[in-house]
């Protein structure tokens, strides 16, 4: 295929998705999408016995677990040790922006906002910040621990970032249903930076396996 | 063997790292809320359960990719997994769990020196059931992570683990504990204080033997290769499958009852020589000074003004079991407010001392007391407050123009005398 002078071959595509863990990461994707489509209209009221200062819409909590997903997708599946020049940094970032565009589609298709439930900019909002995290961590080489991130952020925002009038702390904003401009903001920033230190940096598995 | 060694565990394995976000997490929940558990031996020992459910989560993610990279060829651990494999994966599972009871104890013994902890109203024993069943639950959150990853492959043993053991936590964990049915991870969490309760040892030991024999057999069993694919043989997949239905069967058959049971009626006794006497259960004493003196103001006000029906000549803290009945003698809660805020609410502690709690009409959800009743009471709460010097309107919900009307003392006794009767229609 070949277009204004960009050629897309869709051998070597499918070679780079191959190279990355674009199966796990559909998995996960897929996990979030049924969880996010199954929980519209239902919230979590307690956890572990602990009843929550405000409800959970679980939405919230599948846009961070598709986001992670989509980050999956830029873990490399080999060391190949080959030179790194800006045209494979730039298909590195061209790659992770494709599967968050991707996802942000699909939560715009999908419509899930039932009454006082989370807008879409806010699934958007958990996607994209659940994307950044993942990112930084597939940056650091430890693709295999990029659920922790968005993982530690949500759950510690459950437990800790309510207080008693069930306010919202401004950490915790990825509990919120609906978003601000500085949210906005800061969403924006670590989705920046998320994408640009996977482009800039390859992602060497440092303590992963070379096949997964 | 050099897998021992701390430097080669933290070098090699993720598990080790997870008492950093432990540590974190239970320091932040050890000064949240103006950590008002403080003082109270099984609240302490509650309250440090809130986090324990994320850092099981947490736990079991990483220990599955551990044990997952343990397992397949081509990991840098190729060398190690030659041999001794089973000792390998008890030594990975052993490297994570070992580090957060470490943690849990630290974080347990802090609060209680920082809470001068040393006569708890429900014994060192009790205290140290729940913490060891706490400890077993951290245990199995690992172990679950370690049985995760025997069979799936460290990219997805991460998510899976985590969103297994979030599924747990949700299904085991007893949401609200509203029925006194049998919950295998609760843990605790009290957020209010447990005097006059005490745990329910029956419950603690079901839980204990679940937890063990369960997350024995997650950390013990060995997966066998079956061609490209580990698998469980059928005696271990027999034994899981029992074991899931154990668990998954034990509201059915364990001991019926809530966690904390009621402990027998004890008045407290750390009690301030004034007038009136005020009487402060001993575990919270540290609070002691606050609640004297807004109970010594009020009461204070009360007298000056001549509204004998709110002075009192004895005050004392009740409990969920004891309610002071005696004449001259009020109760009142351990308050809330400073429970949740730090601060003391006078509208709530004169309110607590006003309500009629020995009425049965306020225990009745079914034939709730008339409107009537909260008008009376808060006319006549808010006159105290307005007496004290306090603003009522600042400190209360109601409607501004009614509490902004002071009551006669003929009047609040009248009032009172009709609560003290049980009579709260007129």
């Amino acid at each position: 295929m070949q277009a204004h002078g960009v050629i897309i071959d869709l051998q070597v595509l499918r070679a780079w998705a191959r190279y990355h863990a674009t199966v796990p990461a559909a998995a996960v994707c897929a996990g979030g999408t049924t969880l996010m489509i199954l929980g519209t209209g239902h919230v979590l009221v307690d956890i572990a016995g602990i009843r929550l200062l405000s409800p959970l819409p679980i939405p919230l909590m599948a846009a961070i677990m598709l986001g992670f997903g989509l980050s999956m997708a830029s873990q490399p599946d080999a060391v190949l040790g080959l030179p790194d020049p800006w045209r494979v940094k730039a298909a590195r970032a061209v790659w992770a922006i494709s599967s968050s565009i991707g996802g942000t589609v699909l939560i715009a298709a999908l419509d899930l906002h039932v009454g006082s439930g989370p807008t879409p900019t806010a699934l958007i909002r958990n996607l994209l910040v659940g994307n950044g995290l993942g990112l930084l961590a597939v940056a650091a080489g430890l693709g295999v621990l990029g659920w922790l991130p968005p993982l530690l952020l949500f759950l510690t925002a459950i437990l800790f970032g309510t207080y008693a009038s069930a306010q919202t702390y401004n950490w915790a904003f990825v509990l919120r249903p609906a978003t601000t401009a500085s949210e906005l903001a800061t969403t924006a920033t670590i989705f920046l930076v998320g994408i640009t230190a996977v482009a800039l940096r390859p992602p060497v598995p440092r303590l992963t396996d070379r096949r997964i | 063997m050099r897998i021992l060694s701390p430097s080669m565990a933290f070098r090699s394995l993720y598990g080790p790292w997870v008492v950093l976000p432990a540590l974190t997490l239970e320091g932040v929940n050890l000064l949240n809320r103006h950590h008002p558990y403080l003082g109270e031996g099984a609240w302490t020992v509650d309250w440090l359960a809130i986090p324990l459910w994320i850092i099981g989560v947490v736990a079991a993610g990483v220990v599955a990719i551990d044990v997952a990279r343990l397992l397949r060829p081509g990991s840098r651990h190729l060398v190690l997994t030659a041999t001794h494999r089973s000792r390998l994966l008890l030594w990975a599972t052993a490297w994570a769990g070992g580090p957060l009871l470490l943690v849990h104890t630290l974080t347990l013994i802090t609060a209680l020196v920082a809470g001068r902890v040393n006569d708890p109203s429900v014994g060192w024993a009790q205290m140290g059931a729940a913490y060891s069943v706490q400890c077993l639950g951290l245990l199995w959150f690992v172990a679950l992570g370690g049985l995760i990853g025997r069979f799936i492959p460290p990219l997805l043993a991460g998510p899976v683990a985590v969103g297994a053991a979030f599924l747990t936590v949700l299904a085991l964990s007893g949401a609200s504990a509203g029925t006194p049915a049998f919950r295998l991870l609760n843990f605790g969490g009290a957020t209010i204080t447990l005097i006059g309760l005490r745990w329910n040892l029956a419950y603690l030991g079901v839980q204990a033997l679940l937890l063990i024999g369960s997350g024995l057999f997650a950390v013990l069993v060995i997966p066998t290769v079956r061609g490209a694919r580990l698998t469980l043989r059928w005696p271990a997949l027999l034994t899981l499958i029992v074991i899931v239905a154990v668990i998954a069967s034990a509201t059915r058959w364990a001991p019926p009852g809530h966690r904390t049971v009621p402990a027998a009626a004890a008045a407290p006794t750390h009690c301030l020589s004034r007038a009136p006497v005020i009487c402060i259960y001993y575990e919270h004493r540290r609070d002691a000074a606050t609640i004297a003196a807004t109970l010594t103001r009020l009461e204070s006000a009360a007298n000056r003004a001549g509204y004998s029906a709110l002075v009192s000549d004895r005050l004392e803290e009740s409990s969920r079991t004891y309610t002071p009945t005696r004449a001259g003698t009020r109760g009142f809660p351990h308050p809330s407010s400073l429970e949740d805020t730090g601060t003391l609410d006078p509208n709530e502690l004169a309110t607590s001392l006003l309500t009629p709690l020995t009425c049965p009409q306020l225990r009745d959800p079914a034939k709730p007391p008339p409107d009537s009743y909260w008008l009376n009471l808060e006319s006549v709460v808010a006159t105290w407050l307005h007496l004290a010097g306090l603003d009522p309107a600042s400190a209360m919900a109601g409607d501004p123009e009614h509490i902004s009307d002071k009551l006669s003392a003929q009047k609040v006794t009248s009032i009172l005398q009709g609560f003290a009767q049980c009579k709260l229609t007129e």
